[in-house]
């Protein structure tokens, strides 16, 4: 097995690119989908510290942010569907409406 | 033959994890959206790949149905919705990208750098929890157990994800 640490590492560089994802794009949809990898990223690490440890409850906790993850998705999408009847798009540049 | 096995035993898992982090960088970069989405499905099944080799065939099982499954179809089938192509002559980036790249790239080294010299070790070499019987009844066990309450406290939030949804993509239709 490889040291936890490369695990650590790798699940840091997936969050940075989710991260990345959310701060530059201007479609609402790709930073729907960065934010679930960075979900995945922190699943990553409960499942290799689940294995480290010897300690199955890392895993009980990565499905319930599967569970998490999963109705964020819904719930997002559905948001973005509405969104598209109202402005007629999901860029984020039409919604500033709430702007000062 | 030997050889082979003794090199994917030991690198099987950096060449998966670079992979996915190439697949990763597919979808904040990609152009069109539909690619973003098709990235993002290789990059779940990659994940699901890491779950395997970490012993946990359960989730890496329930990774490949809910994500590579379900999201990536939802996800696919709102992209083709909201007609896209519309948009293509808009701007992809947002005015500060240079600033976020640099921002996120030290994020990295820092995080990365506590990490590595971090004091964690090797992993045990047999895990006597999890394996004992696959780890798939050892996450029953657990989850029908000791977790029972937050169980039933996810389902709940299933239930309600589901009628939110429901109800925010209905009510547009009747105004």
């Amino acid at each position: 097995m490889i040291p936890v640490s490369h695990v650590l590492v790798y699940s840091v560089i997936l969050f940075g690119i989710g991260v990345l994802g959310v701060l530059i794009r201007r479609n609402a949809l790709i930073m729907l989908m960065s934010l679930e990898l960075m979900m995945n990223a922190a699943n990553i690490n409960l499942i290799a510290f689940s294995r480290y440890l010897d300690n199955v409850a890392g895993q009980v906790f990565a499905i319930f942010v599967m569970c998490v993850a999963a109705s964020e998705v819904a719930i997002g999408l559905a948001i973005a569907v509405a969104l598209y009847r109202n402005k007629n798009s999901v860029q984020i540049d039409y919604f500033n409406e709430l702007k000062g | 033959m030997e050889a082979l096995t003794q090199f994917l035993s030991h690198y099987l898992i950096y060449i998966i994890m670079g992979l996915s982090v190439a697949t990763a960088l597919g979808i904040v970069f990609s152009k069109n959206a539909v690619h973003s989405v098709i990235s993002m499905l290789f990059t779940m099944v990659l994940i699901a790949g890491v779950y395997l080799l970490f012993d946990a065939e359960f989730l890496a099982a329930v990774q490949l149905l809910v994500y590579a499954g379900g999201i990536i179809v939802l996800f696919l089938f709102v992209v083709l919705l909201v007609a896209l192509h519309k948009l293509e002559n808009l701007r992809l980036y947002n005015t500060y990208s240079l600033f976020s790249i640099i921002l996120v790239i030290l994020l990295i080294v820092i995080l990365g750098a506590t990490f590595l010299t971090m004091p964690f070790g090797e992993a045990p070499k047999v895990v006597s929890n999890i394996v004992a019987g696959g780890s798939t009844e050892a996450v029953a066990m657990s989850l029908y157990t000791k977790f029972i309450l937050p169980f039933e406290i996810a389902s709940v939030l299933l239930l309600v994800a589901l009628i939110g949804a429901i109800i925010l993509t209905k009510s547009g239709a009747e105004q």
